[in-house]
């Protein structure tokens, strides 16, 4: 009797080990052939209700490449905007305001630009939106700021939203902000009292779009962490600029500078260097105007180095490289996991940063 | 005859291993300064010799991580550094006069100067597999005298005897880089020594 038993429970054993070595195929087989996962559609959640300053700036480099005019981009994208952020001021005065100010790029943005936006628009909060175009595909990045103090609230980047049919860029560009604006106006930490200047990334070797996004996951990373107050990156590099320094070589005149407007803090800096070897051989300029037809697949190998520096006295008190190389990212059974750009890059990221030892003593 | 195959064995085992290995550093180190004395330190910007236009930038950017690895010296900001070369009209750090050297240890408060070349950077074919070699030159220039007081080249690749063994993945030039870099600084700040470093290295450099 007992052994019958047994006997039935190894029978039983078996069948459910053969059931599952069948299946698994057949499973993977049927995933193979099935169509592509159907796009999620926006969440129809609007977060940035009350009153916001919406700036838009488009990178249109590649302009042989466009599937429109600029100023039919421009309108589409802050059509975009100002359907997910319904608080938004209005666009005449905004507009207004900038040309007062010359502000030209999301990267300079005086203090003196934010008060009056405050204070001409009633907006609490300006956020910035980077659209920058390739061939087929549309790249967003954002940051929220809060215009009383130029403190950084939220930062962002996207996957590039990519279309084959010519009319169908306007779809990317409403989807891509939309979920920009979602993510960038998202719940964070409270943040700290400790002051951390973080710099734009800068990349050699990689394209603009990567650095961009760079800099914004870096952001992201900084902002969930919560240890710290981060002033806003635009604000940041104009007042550099006024001060007659160069943003991407802060040196200690730099340093001093932004230590007297924004009081005693450290400063981050970072680098992304590629490894990829037709990268670094050849001429310095692109000589092909074609040559960069056909977009990227994936990130070459880099390293990715962030220094922190002591303002008060201008020596490194911490670098930490890490390298990534571009071999695909393999999980258990062989599955090959996903190497998107913004992926790499944030998870990268926020190694650096656990690595840096850059929380501070109340938020270990 | 046991014996003899055996020693003949471990004869050619040893003479594989040591062929796998690159030559070691050449290297120099004053021994008229006491370098105890040297508390803050700048990195020129590398030079580059090689045909790659980033060796210099990947080589300066592993070295002044690994060099913050050590315990003891305050390295000045590379931004402040850059700024005085360009203020000070500088060119190769390994050409500079004395004066100039002065020049810039009064600007930038520091000690010495490290300063780097890179003189090869890329993939050699060896046989039918090509691996990462890298060529370089440190050295440490003192400021108050002008006189350089250590000099290091390192010549690695990244051919092991084991991966020709068995094969596998060749080493990235990341991690020949690595190598090289910490090869020359162990002859400085560990008195000589293996590819791991010193005890009062920190391990801050990861691979992802």
């Amino acid at each position: 009797m007992k052994r019958a038993r047994r006997h039935r429970r190894t029978v039983r054993l078996a069948l459910a080990a053969w059931l599952a070595c069948a299946c698994l195929p057949a499973a993977a087989a049927a995933q193979d052939d099935a169509p592509p996962p159907r796009r999620e559609p926006i969440p129809s959640y609007v977060p940035l209700i009350e009153p916001v300053a919406p700036l838009l700036f488009l990178d249109a480099r590649t302009r042989q490449f466009l599937p429109a005019p600029v100023a039919e981009l421009r309108a589409a994208g802050e059509a975009a905007v100002a359907a997910s952020a319904m608080g938004a001021v209005d666009p005449g005065l905004l507009d207004e305001l900038q040309r007062r100010h010359r502000v030209r790029s999301g990267l300079d943005l005086g203090r003196d630009f934010l008060h009056d936006v405050l204070h001409e628009t009633g907006a609490r909060r300006v956020v910035v939106v980077d659209l920058l175009f390739d061939t087929g595909i549309v790249l967003a990045a954002g940051r929220l700021i809060d215009a009383a103090d130029g403190r950084l609230l939220g930062a962002g980047a996207m996957e590039p939203e990519a279309w084959t049919e010519p009319d169908a860029w306007r779809d990317a560009v409403d989807r891509v902000v939309a979920a920009l604006l979602l993510d960038v106006a998202r719940h964070r930490p409270e943040p700290g009292d400790d002051l951390l200047i973080a710099l734009p990334v800068h990349v050699r070797g990689l394209e603009r779009a990567d650095g961009v996004t760079a800099t914004h996951t870096l952001l992201q990373t900084l902002l969930d962490d919560g240890g710290f107050t981060l002033p806003d990156p635009g604000v940041v590099n104009h007042l550099l600029l006024e001060s007659g320094h160069d943003p991407r070589l802060v040196d200690a005149a730099g340093q001093q500078a932004l230590a007297a407007a924004l009081g005693p803090a450290r400063l981050l800096s970072a680098d992304i260097i590629s490894y990829d070897g037709a990268a670094g051989i050849g001429p310095a300029v692109d000589l092909d105007p074609g040559a960069s037809a056909a977009p990227r697949l994936a990130l070459p190998s880099f390293t990715y180095t962030v220094r922190l520096t002591d303002l008060s006295e201008g020596v490194i008190l911490d670098c930490v490289t890490l390298y990534q190389d571009d071999r695909p990212e393999e999980g258990w059974f062989g599955i090959v996991h996903s190497r998107s750009t913004r992926g790499v890059l944030h998870r990268t990221a926020q190694r650096l940063a656990a690595e840096l030892g850059i929380h501070t003593e109340a938020n270990p | 005859m046991r014996t003899t195959i055996t020693a003949t064995i471990a004869l050619s085992l040893l003479l594989a291993v040591l062929g796998g290995c690159g030559s070691g550093p050449v290297s120099y180190v004053s021994d008229e300064v006491d370098f105890g004395f040297i508390r803050t330190v700048a990195v020129a910007p590398f030079s580059n010799l090689s045909a790659d236009r980033f060796a210099a930038e990947r080589l300066e950017s592993v070295f002044l991580a690994e060099l913050l690895t050590y315990d003891g010296l305050r390295v000045v900001d590379t931004g402040e550094v850059r700024k005085a070369w360009n203020d000070l009209r500088l060119g190769d750090p390994d050409e500079l006069t004395p004066e100039q050297l002065k020049a810039v240890g009064e600007r930038l408060g520091v000690d010495a100067v490290f300063t780097g070349a890179v003189q090869e950077y890329g993939l050699e074919r060896l046989g039918g597999n090509g691996t990462y070699s890298v060529t370089v030159v440190f050295g440490m220039l003192e400021t108050v005298t002008g006189s350089r007081i250590w000099n290091a080249q390192v010549q690695t690749d990244g051919s092991s005897f084991w991966r020709s063994l068995f094969g596998g993945q060749p080493a990235s030039q990341y991690d020949v880089s690595r190598k090289a870099v910490r090869q020359g600084l162990d002859t400085l700040l560990s008195g000589g020594g293996g590819d791991d470093g010193g005890d009062d290295r920190r391990d801050s450099s990861r691979r992802g």
